[in-house]
């Protein structure tokens, strides 16, 4: 099957520093990857790599067999639009706007038309359980309400691949297993790629496969992968 | 060998239970109507910002709309008082001797050139006036005009002009007036010197008259000083009825005055003709001076708007760097994000213009009731024209996007990784 997503020694410096030394990894469409590690090790870099946000100093990126980082700035931009959806640790939301505008952003960019946009966004809020707080401004939602909506405004435009960077590190348990949960759901239903940075051993356990980062590079007493469960979280 | 790349819309992707609308083949940009959105969500977001930026374009603008009108004002006023109500746009003068000949015809000729309203011959000699009861003279310039028209070479302060052939009035310069305490209806001992060159001192060629105040003249450019009688009482009185030392022309547009003085001088070969800006070097320096007062003015506003609109709309821009990311990760490209902050500050200035335009209105209305200069009927008000408005508005909406556009281009340019960074590890 060919790969969603597929990195080849890939390295980045800051200064003298080698915050990633030349990882490779590849995750299939409908596929859930776990990163672990400890703070520091290079995650959240190697993320912001794949998703066209921080540029490697060596090695590429290839998503959907487009080697991302040789593209024009507006050409990534597009590939951030239609293929990349990020969910962020925290603060992920506009908080002045709603919560069904949060979500209908990109729809709104990709299609031109708000109206279309906000219908997207109108199911996804029924999809996701947010009909409550639809109107409500995203700075007045709780990290569970909040993490949902950046899952909906991260799947709306149907992207490959699906980046969530610490995405239970702000809930309590209840809502993290909710997440999570959101999560595999829409990206096994919509074929899409899944890639989690976390430190919880508890949420990685729930990924298809797991891989340990340490100093910038997998670390070899990587926990072996795990079977990835049909039509989303194993539970 | 890796696949190779495949357009976005061909991109095979599942299809779950909510509606999906394609991407458009080719997406140059978002419509406006998202930028503006997210601009002015962004904008009205933190309301004491905006109001601090607002009252910056406001000022700026409101200071400067009053400023242009007072400006205006006074240079309408000062070229009523030494044109209109003065010595006219073009002066034509003989170009030898001491009179200009054939005047009823050479008045004729000036009066079909292009853009002249009006066309006076003038007569001047030196004279005296006293006070009734007064044995002393006091010196003064007599000038002979035909009063009655629209256009005079003084402004008519009180009383009532002289009439055609009236060869009993006269009018008095408010100035002189005052001194000799002169009202109208006074009766005026005056003489003339009726004679030019070696004759001028010739005690034959005195006139001696006695003449009633008709009304007040006043002028900040002599005419307070002079006496005024009707120019063909003047002339028969010298013997030279078709005769006058000065014509002056009035023109529609005063800046018309020096190519058409050229082009009488150049026709006319007897005469001299010199435009007002080359004929009195106070008042061609006090209009420059306008318009170098207009033009500090203006950089002034402008850089004072520019500098603190720039500077809020930077801190604006540092405090909104995780939104720039944000918009960044979605996948809205630099040059919309650019475009976003421009909007704010394009509706910062609009917004900004109206509350100035506003704040304007009020302080030209203020000064028009209490006028900055005021002397002996020479006022100086501010003039209420909507070019008042628009050109500050213009300027200070045009600085207030110019000061946007580093702001916006920080924006543009911002590394969103540093800021997730920062959350992520």
């Amino acid at each position: 099957m060919t790969p969603v997503v597929r990195a080849e020694g890939l390295s980045r410096r800051h200064g003298e520093s080698s915050v990633v030394r030349a990882l490779s990894l590849e995750v299939g469409p409908a596929e859930s990857l776990a990163i672990l590690g400890p703070s520091g090790c290079g995650k959240t870099t190697l993320l912001h790599m794949l998703g066209l946000l921080d540029r490697p100093s060596a090695g590429r990126v290839l998503l959907d067999g487009v080697d991302v980082w040789a593209e024009s700035s507006p050409a990534q931009a597009r590939l951030r639009l239609l293929r990349v959806g990020f969910v962020f640790q925290q603060n992920n939301l506009f908080g002045h706007l709603s919560a069904r505008e949060n979500i209908a952003l990109p729809a709104w960019r990709r299609s031109g038309s708000k109206r279309l946009a906000l219908g997207e966004a109108d199911a996804w809020i029924e999809r996701l359980g947010l009909a409550q707080k639809a109107s409500a401004p995203g700075r007045s939602l709780s990290g569970g309400e909040a993490q949902r909506v950046a899952i909906a405004r991260a799947l709306i435009n149907r992207p490959s691949l699906v980046l969530a960077d610490e995405p239970t590190g702000s809930v309590d348990s209840r809502s993290a297993g909710q997440i999570i949960a959101a999560l595999l759901e829409c990206c096994t239903a919509h074929q899409a790629a899944l890639i989690v940075v976390t430190h919880d051993r508890d949420v990685a356990s729930r990924m298809a496969r797991s891989l340990s980062m340490r100093d910038g590079a997998i670390a070899p007493e990587a926990p072996e992968a795990h079977e990835a469960h049909p039509g989303g979280a194993p539970g | 060998m890796m696949p190779s790349a495949a357009p976005v819309a061909e991109t095979e992707r599942g299809r779950g239970d909510v509606p999906f609308a394609e991407p458009a083949a080719k997406i140059p940009w978002a419509s406006l109507s998202l930028l503006a959105f997210l601009a002015q969500k962004s904008l009205f977001e933190s309301r004491l910002g905006l109001l601090l930026l607002v009252a910056a374009v406001a000022t700026g603008v409101g200071f400067q709309v009053a400023n242009t009108a007072n400006l205006e004002g006074y240079q309408a006023a000062l070229l009523d008082e030494g044109i209109a109500a003065g010595s006219g746009d073009i002066r034509v003068r003989p170009r030898h001797g001491q009179t200009l000949e054939n005047v009823a015809r050479l008045t004729a000729d000036l009066a079909r050139y292009p853009g002249v309203r009006a066309v006076l011959p003038v007569v001047m000699v030196p004279g005296a006036i006293a006070a009734r009861g007064r044995g002393s003279f006091t010196g003064s310039l007599v000038v002979g005009v035909d009063g009655e028209g629209e256009f005079r070479p003084f402004r008519l302060a009180s009383g009532r002009p002289l009439a055609r052939g009236d060869d009993a009035g006269i009018l008095v310069g408010e100035s002189l007036a005052d001194r000799l305490g002169l009202r109208p209806g006074d009766a005026v001992p005056m003489r003339a010197l009726l004679a030019a060159g070696p004759a001028l001192l010739d005690e034959e060629r005195y006139g001696r008259y006695t003449l009633t105040v008709r009304g007040l003249a006043g002028g900040a450019w002599g005419a307070d000083e002079s006496v005024f009688v009707d120019r063909t009482f003047l002339a028969r009185e010298i013997g030279a009825p078709d005769e006058a030392t000065l014509i002056v022309v009035y023109l529609g547009d005063h800046f018309a005055a020096r190519p058409l003085a050229r082009r009488m001088e150049s026709d006319l070969p007897a005469v001299t003709a010199r435009a007002w800006i080359d004929d009195s070097p106070f008042l061609a320096s006090s209009f420059h001076a306008y318009q170098a007062v207009s033009t500090l003015s203006q950089t002034m506003v402008v850089v004072a708007v520019t500098i603190p609109v720039l500077a809020l709309l930077y801190i604006n821009v540092l405090q909104r760097r995780r939104e720039i990311g944000l918009l960044c990760a979605l996948g809205i490209p630099r040059r919309e994000v650019f475009v976003v902050f421009l909007l704010q500050a394009l509706a910062v200035g609009l917004i900004g213009a109206v509350v100035g335009c506003a704040l304007g209105y009020v302080v030209i209305r203020y000064f028009q009731a209490h006028p900055i200069f005021a002397w002996k009927g020479f006022v100086i008000r501010p003039v209420l024209a909507w070019t008042c408005f628009v050109k500050p508005s213009l300027v200070v909406v045009g600085a207030t996007v110019l000061a946007g556009v580093y702001p916006a281009f920080r924006a543009a340019t911002a590394d969103p990784a540093p800021v997730f960074r920062g959350l992520g590890e």
